[in-house]
């Protein structure tokens, strides 16, 4: 089966709602609503703080949608106030955080422009294949996937799978690669 | 592409990234060193960053997003109504006494649902025999109050002190008001609060019973809450069980469970009970002169500039550290070798704020990024015999143990006291407890009595300043004064009397509680705690 969902158009919905629907806000937090979680996910160690910059996110666009110049791209408009609202965050935060958490934002700041290609390259209509892509991956990928790597789990999964904690990497590497390949994949995921 | 799989530096960016891994600041150095030279290195490692975000966000479910529903339902005009959604929520609980309702062809539930949006137009007051709501007690000074008073449809009721209670009669609800009030008795299952404070105990006959502010309606799907509205707004307080929340005169609602506080500003803005440090006000006691009688202790921490080793980073350092301590039943200080302390204090009691104690107990210069922990410890004997129990919460750490062994642990939720030691504790979020989402923490029971007992008590930061704590005790059998919501007014635990300066910013310090996040304590009176020297 052909994979062709019709693309995704921000600016009619925009429209809409700015005409009155506000509900068809709601498509909007749909369409993009993993891929602003994702980027934040990516960048603040707390999955609930980067949970509540999102919802900050959507709710100030929201509120200013009125100074989206029609035409223009959307998705980087909206890209553009998480990232205020996530340097915000380190700022307010900053004094706060531990050694760990300051090498972090100066890993973050040191890969900042890759870090941007990347996340361009991600096409948030392939996103929602994510979790089946996952379900795809050969067993011992998935359990690494599935476990995900904060803290002390990386520890733990090496435990249960009997390997180093580097030897996690490896395999969370391998499967990002898989991943990516299964979620730019043209026809509907198959096994991997 | 060049395969990172095997290379080391990849590897340790990585595990640091994820908190797996704490390494030095000379290693640190070297990784952004290769980092900047390397583009190829900066690629893969953005790639995996990026995609590992996705993946959490993806594997991390739908979030629950109220502040979002609250601006979008507050504007839509489409979406199902306020009541229909309550009605259908009630009608998932099968409760009987609606179920009759439920089955209403649909332009029937319509104009239910008009007569419920209008009914804010509040209707003339109407006879009815034995009204519909009766004052079953009052206890104040307003000479205009009078028990057995009945309620007609309509009835406002307004009051200038003290506590009344009323039952209304078919629906079986019992309100507790604290004056000065004013409300409408509006229906059977229905009021309007204007201004003042009720609490609303609701039995399954009651269910759907709803509490009209100029904010918000406050549906009861089987519960007892709070209700607070003043011409600033108004907030709601879960004490158990489930409510619904609807905009006035517009639609949507959203649910709140046991525990759940939130206030909603007459700009129609919802905040739901924050996880932000608490706004409580820092309590100068006096803690410095050491005199006799005192349980005595002192701050450690960190010297400054201190790089520690952690296995797990995103805990606290200077908890981890005093772990060996905490385990070893307060015998093996080895721990605390390398660590700075600072001046000897008197314990006055665990209350407010304490963004300032580093300072204010000669901790500081230290490393504040790495925490510190107060120790108090000596020998105690109880006012009177019995079994005890602490009540309490701390942002972050709080411990105390009786003869070395651990019996209340009120610590937020991430630190090392709460996560590695696994303390039996209870927590009570119908009671809450300066910012803390569980409510008050309580502990296991001990006996103290005839002989003395040993005390070692910690309580302290994770890392950063900002701090606050409350420490109370409760005895077996007494009877405390409890607020109007219920909770016990329990004490302080203290070992010394309060001057009358202290006394004043403590009951301050309940007042804020009080009306800013419903929690509350008592000062101890003559049955202090006594230190055995």
């Amino acid at each position: 089966m052909q994979y062709d969902a019709p693309r995704f158009d921000p600016d009619s919905i925009v429209s809409s709602v700015l005409s009155g629907n506000e509900d068809a806000y709601r498509l909007i937090v749909s369409e993009y609503g993993l891929l602003v979680r994702g980027f934040l996910a990516a960048r603040v160690y707390h999955l609930v703080d980067a949970e509540d910059l999102a919802q900050d996110t959507f709710v100030k666009a929201y509120e200013k949608l009125e100074d989206y110049e029609l035409g223009t791209n959307f998705r980087a408009w909206l890209m553009s106030i998480a990232k205020f609202l996530l340097n915000n965050h380190w700022r307010k935060y900053g004094n706060r955080a531990t050694v760990m958490e300051k090498f972090r934002h100066d890993i973050a700041e040191s890969i900042q422009t890759e870090l941007k290609v990347s996340h361009a390259e991600i096409d948030e209509s392939r996103i929602p294949r994510l979790l089946d892509c996952i379900s795809k991956l050969p067993d011992n990928l998935r359990k690494v996937i599935r476990s995900g790597l904060e803290g002390e789990k990386v520890s733990l999964i090496a435990n249960d799978l009997k390997l180093k904690a580097n030897a996690i990497y490896q395999l969370r590497h391998r499967a990002h690669i898989a991943l990516r390949k299964c979620m730019n994949q043209t026809t509907s995921p198959t096994q991997l | 592409m060049k395969n990172f799989a095997n290379d080391a530096d990849y590897l340790d960016i990585l595990s640091t990234w994820h908190g797996a891994m704490h390494i030095s600041p000379k290693r640190r150095k070297e990784l952004l060193h290769r980092l900047s030279h390397d583009a190829h290195l900066r690629t893969a490692v953005a790639d995996e960053i990026e995609m590992t975000g996705i993946i959490r966000a993806a594997q991390s479910g739908e979030p629950r997003w109220l502040k979002l529903e609250e601006i979008l339902n507050s504007s839509n005009d489409t979406s199902v109504s306020f009541e229909d959604s309550v009605l259908c929520k009630l009608h998932n609980k099968q409760n009987k006494s609606w179920f009759s309702y439920l089955k209403k062809p649909s332009f029937a539930w319509l104009a239910m649902a008009a007569t419920l949006i209008t009914a804010f137009v509040i209707p003339p007051k109407e006879q009815v025999p034995n009204g519909i709501a009766r004052i079953i007690k009052y206890e104040g000074s307003d000479q205009s109050v009078k028990e057995n008073f009945k309620f007609q449809r309509g009835e406002k009721f307004e009051f200038t002190d003290g506590l009344v209670e009323i039952a209304f009669q078919e629906s079986g609800v019992h309100l507790i008001g604290k004056g000065p009030l004013e409300m409408t008795v509006i229906d059977n299952n229905r009021l309007f609060l204007n201004d003042g404070e009720i609490k609303l105990v609701v039995p399954p006959q009651g269910i759907g019973f709803v509490v009209d502010t100029m904010e918000r309606k406050f549906v009861d799907l089987g519960t007892s809450f709070v209700v607070q509205a003043s011409n600033l707004g108004s907030r709601v307080l879960v004490l158990d069980g489930e409510i619904a929340v609807g905009t006035r005169n517009k639609q949507g609602s959203h649910l709140m469970t046991e525990g759940g506080l939130a206030s909603f500003d007459r700009n129609g803005s919802f905040s739901p009970q924050s996880n932000r440090p608490s706004g409580v006000p820092e309590i100068a006691k006096d803690i410095q002169d050491s005199k006799l009688g005192a349980l005595l202790g002192s701050i450690i921490g960190f010297p400054e500039d201190t790089d520690v080793y952690d296995p797990n980073p995103e805990s606290s350092p200077i908890t981890n550290q005093i772990l060996p301590l905490v385990r070893s039943n307060f015998s093996d200080l080895t721990c605390l070798d390398g660590l700075k302390e600072g001046d000897l204090t008197r314990f006055r009691g665990i209350a407010g704020t304490y963004d300032l104690f580093p300072k204010r107990t000669g901790l500081v210069p230290y490393c504040e990024a790495n925490g510190w922990i107060a120790w108090y410890r000596g020998k105690i004997k109880a006012p009177k015999k019995g079994r005890f129990r602490f009540w309490g919460y701390a942002d972050n750490n709080l411990l105390v143990a009786i003869n070395g062994e651990p019996v209340f642990e009120g610590s937020r939720y991430d630190s090392s006291f709460r996560t590695e030691l696994k303390i039996p504790r209870n927590n009570h979020p119908s009671f809450p407890c300066l910012n803390a989402r569980a409510g008050f923490a309580s502990g296991q029971w001990f006996e103290a009595g005839k002989k003395s007992v040993k005390i070692d008590l910690l309580f302290g930061e994770s890392r950063g300043n900002k701090t606050s704590s409350l420490l109370l005790i409760e005895h077996e059998g007494t009877s405390y004064e409890k607020t109007y919501w219920g909770q016990p007014k329990w004490p302080l635990f203290t070992t010394e009397v309060f001057s009358p300066n202290e006394e004043e910013e403590l009951k301050k310090l309940r007042t804020h509680m009080e009306a800013k996040i419903m929690g509350s304590f008592s000062l101890p009176n003559s049955e202090l705690w006594s230190v055995v020297q």
